[in-house]
């Protein structure tokens, strides 16, 4: 039981953010749950409750599986290039080198950049007439791809725009990881005569396993309602190719003016969301135990 | 950790390579933004040729022209209204319910930390549609309080764990002597232990700074003329007019500046920030 103290203490500190979270989170919820449950179309102003209904159209509705398939897509490639990329380039920066400091801010600029600026940028860049990856890469003689404008690379755009803004957070975790490697095993190998690829693969790789699973999980939340990049680059286009789960919503809501039926989608990703990330939370908690 | 080759050409070789690796890392993190700073300052007829135009007669047309034709000054207030009212509510909040979740274990508050984190994760399309209809039945919709609390609530749970971290490093016995001499809990909190975790405190300030600073989605749908503040102010100028790009990519940098000057100043302590929690785990 909670003494005397524990409860005032609760009241005092505890209450005041929890509150804001009830009121802010959870009723919202709750309200977005129950409207799941109605046909509510925003221009007229009575609504009607149609149980399922809703939740039928979704799953049957083509739309929604493709937009479930480009998230999938680009959340995986997103997320396996930023990872790979995040750990080759902590590794060198491990490397002694000087002007670290510097290297450090620079590197870590994209991922503090408004995202939908960053889009803005990245569209910029990929833009398939005066962009510059497209002179770069006409300079050692591709032709570049029509990009955003090209159902074939749009969605890569938008994976590349992310690979830009967010490999830097992996780069971080890792580097840091990396600078408290405990040091008696690292001598032990070396004394050992290890290579120095043994050492990574023996020593230092199996040190960041928990931080790299800390890194997926964090970089797979983000990425899976991505929103701002696609809004700013392509619009979900050309035609659906780059709609992700959280556009289709957005445009559910507020273009088709669809209010129950976006409940009922976000209902949908709340569910599938909850699936892969229960299992992420066990893991973690079983880190937490130190059960690893 | 240092690379050690066995003769010297062969380390010279490979820390060549690592400069070079580093150097292509820098240079692709920095070009889209030196991108835009040129674009900005070049004439319109410079800015989209290809090949590109890498040497020009810079103008501040274009800046000139969003700051003092367009309401980008008003803009530029909505968003520090935002962010500096978010940081006001957001830090104090999330820095008593951390020092009280880092005091007490139980099994609910385990339960209370894990639920926290998955609002990281939640799909926040899913409530927007609350907050849109809410905010159209109440005076709040194109108001600056609205955005605030509805980026305060997503924001707590990311302060909460942050703070923690730090809060746990605190001793006991620290608040415990300070209430023996007389303290209440709230004074002991506030004269004891939040003078000690200060640099934590200013950490996770800075990002809650950019996060409020940095929102969209909500703000593009629940706000209007009033209350827009600049990330979606840019991202809403049209690409019809060639024009309209040169006068996007000026608001672009007149958004980042401030970002990047915040980032050279501050990095040591968002590095912390960011690292911190996960080494803690």
């Amino acid at each position: 039981m909670a003494s005397r103290q524990q409860r005032r203490d609760r009241l005092i500190f505890l209450v005041p953010s929890m509150t804001v979270l009830a009121v802010l989170l959870v009723y919202p919820l709750a309200y977005s749950l129950g409207l799941s449950f109605y046909n509510y179309y925003l221009p007229v102003p009575h609504t009607t409750f149609v149980g399922l209904d809703n939740f039928r159209y979704i799953l049957g509705d083509d739309a929604f599986w493709d937009a479930l398939g480009v998230t999938a897509r680009f959340t995986g490639a997103a997320v396996a290039i930023e990872v790979v990329l995040g750990i080759a380039v902590a590794l060198l920066l491990d490397a002694r080198i000087p002007c670290r400091r510097f290297v450090n801010t620079v590197v870590l600029l994209p991922m503090a950049i408004t995202p939908a600026v960053a889009g803005l940028l990245m569209r910029w860049m990929f833009e398939s007439n005066w962009g510059l990856v497209n002179y770069f890469l006409g300079l050692v003689g591709v032709r570049g791809p029509g990009w955003t404008g090209d159902p074939a690379w749009a969605l890569w755009s938008i994976i590349f725009a992310d690979v830009w803004q967010n490999t830097p957070f992996v780069i971080l975790v890792v580097y840091a990881g990396l600078q408290s490697v405990p040091v008696e095993p690292l001598e032990a190998a070396m004394v050992d005569g290890a290579s120095r690829a043994q050492t990574l693969t023996h020593v230092v790789f199996p040190f960041l396993r928990p931080l790299v699973l800390f890194v997926l999980i964090i970089r797979s939340m983000d990425a899976f309602r991505i929103f701002d990049q696609v809004f700013v680059m392509t619009g979900g286009g050309p035609g659906t190719t780059t709609q992700t789960i959280t556009f289709y919503n957005y445009v559910m809501a507020f273009r088709q003016l669809r209010m129950g039926r976006a409940s009922a989608l976000g209902v949908i990703t709340l569910l599938i969301l909850s699936l892969v990330i229960g299992a992420w939370i066990y893991l973690l908690y079983r880190r937490e135990k130190g059960e690893w | 950790m240092v690379s050690r080759g066995v003769g010297a050409p062969r380390v010279v070789l490979a820390r060549a390579l690592v400069y070079l690796a580093l150097l292509a890392v820098v240079a692709v993190s920095l070009f889209p933004i030196y991108f835009a700073l040129t674009t900005s300052l070049k004439q319109t007829r410079d800015a989209f040729t290809t090949p590109p135009t890498w040497i020009f007669t810079p103008t501040l047309e274009h800046h000139r022209f969003i700051w003092v034709e367009t309401p980008f000054p008003r803009y530029l207030f909505n968003t520090l209204v935002i962010t500096i009212g978010t940081v006001l509510l957001s830090i104090p909040l999330g820095c008593m319910a951390a020092y009280y979740l880092a005091r007490y274990r139980s099994r609910p508050i385990q339960v209370l930390l894990f639920s926290l984190l998955a609002v990281r994760a939640f799909p926040r399309i899913l409530l927007l549609v609350p907050f849109f209809l809410v905010a159209r039945a109440t005076q709040l919709y194109d108001t600056h309080i609205l955005i605030i609390l509805i980026i305060v609530a997503f924001n707590q749970p990311f302060a909460i764990w942050l703070m923690r971290g730090f809060f746990l490093d605190v001793p006991r016995e620290l608040p415990e002597a300070a209430m023996i001499d007389g303290c209440s809990s709230l004074q002991a909190f506030l004269r004891v232990v939040l003078p000690v975790v200060r640099p934590g405190v200013f950490t996770a300030a800075l990002f809650t700074f950019l996060f409020a600073y940095n929102e969209f989605l909500y703000c593009l749908i629940l706000t209007g003329s009033h209350a827009k503040p600049l990330s979606v102010a840019i991202a809403q100028y049209g690409a019809e007019k060639i024009e309209y790009w040169s006068w996007s990519a000026a608001g672009a940098v007149g958004i980042l500046a401030p970002i990047v000057l915040f980032i050279a100043v501050m990095q040591r302590h968002l590095v912390k920030g960011l690292t911190f929690g996960t080494l803690k785990g």
